[in-house]
Order: structure tokens, then sequence, then C-alpha cells
């Protein structure tokens, strides 16, 4: 187990007093919540200054902490000196605490299941936690009903009383037409409840994977097809790609880059409606004119009179 | 066994999120949660009102916010969820439209 340095991790002295401590925690807490912060570690991070401030907010864990510090270093493996017994009534509160917090001050569960709760038939008995995870899917996938394996972590009261996490695996029915965001909550999945309270819930949380062709916008799709100035010029027949297989379109005749085609039907299946595929034409060049090509585009230049830059003269 | 469209009614919303009665109903009074229905008795909530309940909990808990700062937090964060998924679409498909 590794020592932790609750004064190094909010950025504050040993001698600083309460309010300073809390100023420190008050940023970081800013900097590092989950629900806010865009780095990488963040919820990690989170989780050690709100342990570090849980410590030195507290008189009787900052005393007891300061006499244990004196044989600890942070990142340093630390065994709590022989006959080390946290103090009663440090007490213990609600939260998921490192190896190194549970070791000083104690993480018998009774005391978890004071955290009182609003529904509690008893005060030694709570509901499991809900869990939320993400659960990527493809477009494709929401096409019709799939059923998924995810596995996730979930906690568990392991020999010692302590919470650990265990990997489990559940096959799950991912419905026809879940949308980006949608939640999905399998009942008594999340983790098990204390005493004789029920598990929490499993929230999977929809997230659809970035396609290489498609795009969403609601339930539509828009796919950007690159076609050739002759096939924009003259109008041409296509194949297109869509979720569901390769289909034809017509481009009409004087098609312009940027155009947009909608494909009734071909988007993503929606709750109300079936969503449509937008396609969208891009003119291209060949990367290589040959001599013969050249020829043609030199007759077309010098019988046409199209001027493309006719908006932008004064 | 799963259910997407299901919702919760006052009495498990609270137990999911673990929260009194009392307290939950501040956070619709803030309009942090918009329930369907009129009264407490007849509110039901989707899945994701759960989890901005769940987010709204954790923020009060963690930064020491007051319910109007939650509601301040939580609106700006789903517009930033949205301004971003809405800048991601259009980068994406500008790339599509241009040359490398």
């Amino acid at each position: 187990m590794e020592f932790k340095d609750y004064y190094k991790i909010l950025g504050v002295k040993p001698e600083d007093d309460k309010k300073a401590i809390k100023t420190a925690y008050r940023r970081l807490a800013r900097k590092y919540h989950p629900d806010v912060s865009k780095e990488h570690d963040a919820e990690a991070q989170f989780k050690l200054v709100a342990e570090a401030y849980e410590v030195l907010s507290s008189d009787e864990k900052r005393a007891e902490y300061d006499q244990l510090r004196q044989y600890g270093t942070q990142g340093q493996p630390f065994t709590p000196p022989p006959g080390w017994q946290h103090g009663e009534g440090a007490g213990y509160s609600e939260g998921d605490y490192s190896d190194f917090f549970e070791s000083i001050f104690g993480a018998d569960f009774h005391h978890r299941a004071t955290g009182a709760h609003a529904r509690s038939e008893d005060r030694f008995s709570r509901r499991g936690q809900d869990i939320e995870i993400d659960m990527p899917i493809f477009l494709e996938d929401t096409l019709s009903d799939e059923t998924k394996t995810i596995a996730y972590n979930l906690p568990h009261y392991g020999e010692t009383g302590r919470m650990e996490d265990i990997r489990k695996t559940l096959k799950v029915k991912i419905p026809k037409g879940v949308t980006d965001k949608a939640r999905i909550r399998l009942k008594g999945q999340g983790a098990p409840g204390f005493g004789n309270g029920t598990p929490g819930d499993l929230y999977l949380k929809i997230k659809l994977v970035p396609h290489p062709l498609f795009d969403v916008i609601g339930n539509d799709l828009s796919i950007t097809v690159p076609v050739a100035p002759w096939e924009a010029a003259l109008g041409a027949s296509i194949e297109v790609p869509t979720l569901s297989g390769q289909i034809k379109v017509t481009i009409k005749p004087d098609s312009q880059s940027g155009n947009r085609l909608r494909i009734k039907g071909k988007g993503l299946s929606g709750k109300k409606s079936q969503g449509d595929l937008y396609v969208i034409l891009k003119i291209v060049i060949p990367d290589k004119t040959d001599a013969e090509s050249a020829q043609l585009w030199k007759t077309l230049a010098s019988k046409s009179s199209f001027n493309p830059r006719s908006d932008l003269t004064n | 066994m799963n259910d997407h469209t299901v919702e919760l009614d006052l009495n498990d919303v609270c137990d999911a999120v673990e929260l009194p009665r009392n307290t939950f109903i501040k956070m619709v009074e803030y309009g942090i949660v918009e329930p369907r229905g009129e009264t407490p008795t007849e509110w039901s909530f989707d899945l994701t009102m759960v989890s901005i309940a769940r987010r709204a909990v954790r923020l009060r808990r963690d930064l020491k916010l007051n319910w109007a700062a939650v509601a301040l937090v939580v609106e700006l964060i789903e517009e930033r969820e949205q301004l971003q998924a809405e800048n991601e679409l259009l980068n994406q498909r500008l790339q599509r439209f241009l040359q490398e």
C-alpha cells in the first residue's frame, strides 16, 4: 500500500489552517470534478482530493494522520507501525476511499450503513448504489434488436467486509432504434445492498460510435459522396452505400457540389418515425489528367462561356 | 429484464439518488429535473432525468454548492455538451468535404 501525503495532494503546508485547506479543496474540486473536468484522469484525481479533504478538514482525523505521517513518504510503500489502531470515534463517512485511508481510519462496514437513507427499513440496511456505464453502439446495431455482452466492475463485499470490485458480464438486449445518450436500466444489477437492502440498478448510457461514412443528425444520416464533374454536369445514376446495403441514386443534370439529396427512410430507426439519409455531392477531379483528357478539357474551356467567379468581380 | 422506456415515480427516484423526498422536491422546484405530471404523486421521471438528478447531487455534495448554483451548473454542462456534439459534427462534415 502506498503512502499518501494529503498535504501535498491539496497543495497546502502541514502548518496551514482549516481555512487554507478549505480553499485549496474548493479550487481542486472544481478542477477535477468528474462532471465538469476535461482532465483525462479527473475521477481518480478527484477521489484523492476528496479523501485528502475528508482527513484534513476533521480535527480528529488530521491529528491521527499527522501522527502517522512521520512514518511515510508520498508514493512509497507504507505499512502502519505495529500496534497501530485508529482511535475510537474517528468515525467513518460515506465514500470510496483508498486502501491507505481504510488502513488508518478503518473500513468497518457497519459504519458504511450509517450513511442514513431516506427509506431504509432499519439503520443497518441500505439499498446498493446504482452504477452508470457508457455503452458504445455501432449505427448498424440500432436497426434491429441486438443482444450485446457487457463487462463492468461491480463492487461487492469481500470476506473481510471491504468493498472490492469483481468483473461481471451480462447479456443485454439493445432495443431497435436506441438514440445517442439514451439510458437503459437493468434492475438489480448495480452494487449489492447492505443488510436487507436491495441491490442498486445498472444504467447503460448509449454512445453511438462515430461511423467512417455516415454522420448522425437526430434520426437522419448524412453521407458525402464524391462525383466526377461530368456526372454532376450531365446527371448520372450512381451507387451509394446505406446502413443496409447499396442503393442506386439518380443525380440530376447541373448538380452542384454541396447539393443534398434526400433518400427517404434510409436513416436511423426512430421512436416515432424512420429517419432519412441525406446524400451530399462533392465534385472531385481525377488526381492526374492524361493527355487525352487534357485535350477534352481544353476543348470545353475554349467553347464554354462559364465564369465561375462572376460574383467576385467588382 | 431491461427497460429503456421506463419511468420512475417520486419514491423510486428518491431511492435511486439517495435523497429524502423533500430535498428531491426542491430539485424539481429549482428546475434541475423536470417531471412529467402535475402533483408529486403523479410525477414520473425518465432515465435521463435520473442521471441528471444524480449528477446534481454529486455537484452539490462535492463542490458544496447550493441548489441555485447546482441548477446553473447542470444547465451549463448540458449546454456545453450540446455545443461540443454540434461542433464535432460540423467539424466532421467539414473534413469530409475538404480536400486532404
